[in-house]
């Protein structure tokens, strides 16, 4: 950038205008749980809130003199940062929001590349609801769990309570929803859900499957395929 | 070689489409053409004969080749200059597309399924104006009486 080696995103505005912008991004986030902006004023406001959750888990004099700085109005928010965050986030070692992309919410505007801000393990975790809807379409499709979706369904269950029933009673809601059929919905499997279903039906068997290419197999030396990868090269 | 010279700044205007030579009989009479068109002092192949029968004063030729003649016809079009100054500014072809693990439309890679998006926030809504209503009682009757 022209401006040098930047360490924080200006965001187009003065000193003064982005500290209150951020304040109002933070408090937006606490009595919402989630809020959608644009990226850069996302990942911004996440660490201001990170540290703010801090101070509430400290919940010492000098913490709350400080949490009560950053709130405009501190009387609406305090009791929350120092009541039901600061136990949601007990255990939880940081890491107490998250960021993600979504399609640009100014779709006919500007098309800025936008985000959702959320709490973790809150009542708005859309990663959490993502991965109850991916279980639900998992097990209506025969496919079963994918292992990113488990890993994933780690994730959002490790420091949240009751988090695997929680996950369950969305999965059973969001299985009687209805598909909606578009094009994509009646197209073939990835060869990804095809390798990935190979894989299963031999592991069922017992037996290890390995990828064999239709182009023949690479020659490790050189990492060409043996024959047929270049129909030009014969 | 005097002929060869003769015919070097004879495939300037043919090369351009304005005579073209590619008759025989053509050819044979063009040199003889050229030879008494083009004046003693002009052995620049660039010289192009259509100038040349205008008799133009020589002091005019120069102002004649290099301002009068150098000028646009017509004013370029809105659509013309506007195709120049967008050329390679064309949006690019969004490839990174994968399936969504959730309902199985195409999506951008990195970035949430819009429809699921959708479909997640209209439940919370919901849920949201539920509450809100069991919090009221039905119909605000609960304030009241
Ligand atoms: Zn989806």
């Amino acid at each position: 950038m022209a401006g040098g080696d930047l360490k924080y995103r200006h965001l187009s505005r003065s000193s003064s205008h982005r500290q209150s912008l951020l304040r109002n991004l933070v408090t937006s986030l606490i009595t919402h749980e989630s809020i959608r902006t644009t990226w850069p004023k996302a990942k911004e406001a996440q660490p201001v809130v990170e540290k703010l959750i801090t101070l509430g888990k400290k919940n010492t004099n000098a913490s709350r003199n400080r949490a009560e700085q950053i709130f405009f109005q501190p009387w609406d928010h305090l009791p929350k940062l120092f009541g039901e965050l600061r136990k949601r986030y007990m255990d939880r070692p940081g890491g107490y929001t998250r960021v993600l992309r979504i399609e640009p919410i100014n779709r006919n505007n500007d098309q800025a590349p936008s985000a959702i801000l959320e709490l973790v393990d809150g009542p708005r975790d859309m990663r959490f609801a993502m991965t109850a809807k991916s279980i639900a379409h998992e097990r209506s499709t025969g496919i079963g769990l994918r292992d990113i979706t488990a890993r994933n369904v780690a994730k959002v269950t490790r420091y949240r309570k009751n988090g695997t029933r929680e996950l369950e009673a969305l999965v059973r809601t969001m299985r009687k929803w209805k598909p909606r059929l578009t094009e994509a919905w009646r197209m073939k499997e990835t060869w990804e859900e095809v390798d990935e279903k190979k894989r299963r039906e031999a592991e069922r068997k017992g037996e290890v499957w390995v990828k064999k290419h239709s182009h023949g197999e690479r020659d490790p030396n050189t990492g060409r395929r043996k024959g047929g990868d270049d129909p030009f090269e014969k | 070689m005097a002929l060869c010279q003769l015919l070097s700044p004879l495939r300037v205007p043919a090369a351009a489409g304005s005579a073209t030579i590619t008759h025989p009989l053509q050819a044979a009479t063009a040199p003889q053409l050229l030879q008494q068109m083009i004046s003693p002092h002009l052995h620049t192949p660039v010289a192009i004969p259509f100038a040349l029968p205008l008799r133009v004063p020589s002091i005019l030729a120069g102002l004649w080749e290099s301002i009068l003649r150098a000028v646009p016809k017509k004013k370029t079009s809105h659509r013309k200059k506007r195709q120049r100054f967008l050329v390679g500014k064309a949006l690019q072809d969004v490839t990174a597309l994968n399936k969504c693990s959730a309902c199985g439309n195409v999506k951008r890679a990195h970035l949430l399924c819009p429809f699921c998006v959708q479909q997640i926030r209209g439940m919370w809504k919901s849920q949201a104006r539920k509450a809100l209503g069991r919090y009221w009682g039905t119909g605000g009757e609960g304030i009241t009486s």
